[in-house]
């Protein structure tokens, strides 16, 4: 009820959710990994040379703040745990909510893993290796050392999670101040080291001097100033990179005054990340310059005899540059970005609890699913189905290259998130009991249309164009139809589980699509 | 059999819950208490004769007719009740809030007349049959008004045959609350109440417990511990949760191992439990979205064949 409606009440019974609007705005940014970006910074400068990293994010936010405000709007509508599956279930067709979640978990369990590797290899290891600890350096930084860490943390997520949705949150709260500290060293260490004393550093101590740096990357054709085109090229990159802020639509059953709050959660998400990210990209180009450090990303990532780091260029390795005699400095970075990876796959592992729990209680696995246990509310069951499959990805991840054909990930992600939108624009004529019961916001006109709808058009022409991003050859270079296969063939497999459970269902009496139906309500 | 619960008030989730037998193809419906309200808005009649009122952030300004009937039809939607006043008696109401529970019986009475016959309407002709129990957030009068009736059936304190199959026992007692409801009454008075309708079932295990009271410790009773101003408790992982389900109920279920437990009270716990081959439930409540929880199960003559949890 609204702070200013005038209400008489009289003596009855009322409870309490667990998880506020701070603390989804949290797990939000968390989900995002926003130091991931010192990575993905590298990558987007090797594969569009001469893009402007700071443009690309303030494009981005544009970008995010339509799709974000979508699935706002949308959750003030029907603010169900479950999120675009509940959503596309109900207003398009069981088969497809169920078809795209089922792909998002599993990417979602098996990506986390990829970010476990950050922990160890780029971010404990180095430090340990700086601090002059190289046996236990050697040791995080072999996939031996990699594995064991990441089942350690993956039975301390499943414990954790078990304790509850908002002890979860603590922990991320206590993730995201580490990584909120080492985003400020690192720019504060930055700027006060200067342009020229990063240049010194980097000329006594990388093997390389600076000017060879720009030399080599001149030789390979790195453009000495931004380029238009890589800049918009970059920026379904960096968008890439925005997505996750709105991961809180998976548990909004957990979340305080849910619809004001999802709104702050996502919204607030994408600013704040949006002035990580900038301020981030800014201070690095500012101070080791755009040309040396796309230089650099270039040379790396075309395998160039003329790279000679011993480590690839990613920001966090490059600060080692800005903290010699500074230990403590490159290990608070290196602590905060550790943080921040193990952050990442917790938010994972706890949402993909989320949306089994959702199928159990749906009837399309088996209800046993469903089980909570009695002291802490925790879904049990699905947290450990859920543990295991993670922990069987990282064998996945650690000894083979299967999990490679999750290279399209982000093109399912996106076809998930046009699906969502589709639903979105058709959810006023297609549940027109639930629209006309929505709050006024989702009701609100603009050129004459639902703002849902309006919105929902937005999204698509987002998703439409970064799926294509995703799969083009200048992102991923040669076009392997294999991976992009593996994608469908999981949307392909959750869309056969809910078949075998609507036969199932057909047979013992209860049609399965009663679940997903809404009663006339007149 | 469907199954809905703790619609406080939310006519949308009643008119669902009635329209839901014919959709399901339900032979029974059932409505497990706390079916009242717990608030009503005043919508003030100004001077001038515009209608003035705050809700949801909201205030409102309308003149009578289409604008207000439906701010209306939204406030009925999500279990307020309405209250038409003027600035003076409002006045009055502020400087005497006691007024209000008068007020209050006037309003769900109304109410409840007003959704009896709408379900006398939808359910005409049919041979659903429909009950709809008190809960411990009910007052005492509501068992007179669900008496007028010709179609719905008040099954509080009674073992009725609801198919030919099945008897299925109800109250919406509960033990003691926070709140002290209308009918939070002492586990040994709930005890007693329970023994007096198993005493009367002819066949326990093909029963159904129609208990609005969740079995203790069943995680479909957990809610936050509340401390003497009727706060959550806090810990540093957030509110203190706590089983707050009655034990004269679990004791029950466990020694008579009925078909089905059918509960309620606890709007957030929603979720099932096998207790033995009872299947406990409690589809919890979104009344103020006027989201209809429900649960739907298909029966044969000695076991639970199907069932499904729905959203509607």
């Amino acid at each position: 009820m609204g702070t200013t409606t005038e209400y008489f009440a009289r003596k009855a019974s009322g409870l309490a959710r667990a998880v506020s609007a701070r603390d989804a705005m949290i797990f939000n940014i968390m989900w995002m990994a926003p130091l991931g970006t010192w990575i993905y910074g590298i990558w987007a400068l090797s594969l569009f040379p001469g893009a402007d990293l700071p443009m690309t994010v303030l494009i981005s936010e544009v970008v995010a703040l339509i799709v974000g405000a979508f699935y706002a709007v949308f959750s003030a509508s029907m603010a169900r745990s479950g999120g675009d599956y509940i959503w596309m279930s109900r207003v398009l067709h069981p088969i497809i909510g169920l078809s795209m979640n089922f792909f998002f978990n599993m990417a979602l369990l098996s990506i986390g893993g990829a970010t476990l590797f950050w922990v160890t290899q780029y971010s404990l290891g180095p430090m340990f290796e700086v601090l002059g600890v190289p046996a236990v350096a050697a040791f995080l930084g072999s996939n031996n050392g990699t594995f064991i860490i990441a089942i350690i943390l993956y039975a301390l997520f499943g414990v954790l999670i078990t304790r509850g949705a908002r002890v979860t949150h603590l922990v991320l709260w206590a993730l995201f101040i580490l990584t909120v500290i080492a985003i400020l060293v690192y720019n504060a260490t930055l700027l006060s080291l200067g342009s020229e004393g990063f240049k010194a550093n980097f000329n006594a101590l990388s093997g390389m001097t600076y000017d060879q740096v720009i030399s080599a990357g001149q030789a390979i054709g790195y453009p000495s100033s931004y380029v238009t085109g890589s800049t918009v090229l970059a920026v379904a990159f960096t968008y890439f990179s925005f997505t996750g802020f709105n991961s809180t639509v998976y548990y909004s059953a957990e979340i305080k005054d849910v619809r004001r709050s999802q709104f702050i959660a996502i919204l607030g998400s994408t600013i704040l990340y949006m002035f990580i990210l900038w301020v981030d990209y800014y201070v690095t180009v500012s101070v080791m310059g755009p040309q040396f450090v796309g230089s650099l990303a270039g040379l790396f990532g075309s395998n160039n005899p003329a790279y000679k780091l011993a480590f690839p260029p990613f920001f966090q390795n490059l600060f080692r540059y800005a903290t010699v005699g500074n230990p403590l400095a490159f290990s608070l970075v290196a602590i905060g970005f550790a943080a921040m990876s193990i952050a990442a796959p917790l938010t994972y592992v706890f949402a993909g609890t989320r949306m089994i729990f959702a199928w159990a209680f749906d009837r399309v696995v088996p209800i046993s699913l469903a089980k909570v246990d009695s002291k802490y509310r925790s879904p049990y069951m699905a947290i450990i189905v859920t543990v295991v499959m993670s922990m069987i990805a990282m064998v996945l991840w650690v000894y083979t290259s299967l999990l490679s054909y999750f290279l399209y990930a982000s093109f399912g992600w996106m076809v998930m998130q046009a699906f969502a939108s589709i639903a979105g624009i058709v959810f006023p004529w297609r549940r027109k009991d639930i629209f006309d019961a929505s709050p006024e916001i989702v009701k609100k006109k603009v050129l004459g249309l639902p703002l849902i709808t309006v919105l929902g058009i937005g999204t698509l022409l987002c998703s439409i164009y970064i799926a294509y991003a995703s799969v083009a050859p200048a992102y991923m270079g040669t076009f392997n139809p294999g991976y992009l296969g593996f994608s469908i063939s999981l949307m392909i497999i959750g869309a056969i589980i809910y078949l075998i459970a609507w036969a199932y269902r057909k047979r013992t009496g209860l049609p399965l699509e009663l679940t997903f139906r809404e009663i006339p309500p007149e | 059999m469907f199954y809905a619960t703790d619609i406080h008030g939310s006519e949308r989730c009643f008119t669902k819950f009635v329209n839901g037998g014919p959709f399901y193809k339900a032979d029974v419906v059932v409505i497990g208490g706390d079916i009242t309200g717990k608030y009503f808005i005043p919508i003030v009649e100004q001077a001038d004769g515009t209608i003035t009122a705050t809700y949801l952030g909201k205030e409102y300004k309308l003149k009578p007719g289409k604008e207000l009937d439906q701010l209306e039809q939204r406030i009925r939607a999500a279990g307020y009740y309405v209250y038409r006043t003027n600035p003076n008696d409002l006045q009055d109401l502020r400087n005497n809030p006691a007024k209000s529970e008068q007020i209050f019986e006037t309003l769900i009475t109304e109410s409840l007349r007003r959704l009896m016959a709408y379900a006398e309407q939808k359910l005409k002709g049919t041979k659903i049959k429909c009950f709809v129990s008190p809960g411990n957030d009910d007052a005492f009068f509501v068992d007179k008004v669900l008496a007028e009736s010709n179609t719905v059936i008040n099954p509080e304190g009674q073992v009725i045959d609801i198919d030919g199959l099945h008897e299925m026992a109800s109250t919406g007692y509960t033990n003691m609350t926070p709140w002290n409801c209308p009918r939070d009454i002492s586990e040994e008075e709930l005890m007693k109440r329970i023994d007096d309708m198993t005493s009367k079932l002819k066949n326990p295990s093909r029963s159904i417990f129609n208990f609005h009271c969740p079995p203790f410790d069943s995680t479909l009773d957990s809610a936050p511990q509340l401390d003497e101003k009727l706060q959550p408790k806090l810990s540093p992982s957030g509110p203190v949760m706590a089983p707050v389900g009655s034990t004269s109920v679990r004791t029950a279920i466990e020694k008579y191992q009925p078909l089905l437990g059918l509960h309620g009270h606890i709007h957030e716990s929603k979720g099932y439990l096998p207790l033995g081959r009872t299947i406990c439930v409690n589809p919890g409540s979104e009344y103020t979205e006027g989201v209809l929880r429900g649960f739907l199960a298909e029966l044969t003559e000695d076991k639970v064949k199907d069932f499904l949890f729905v959203s509607a």
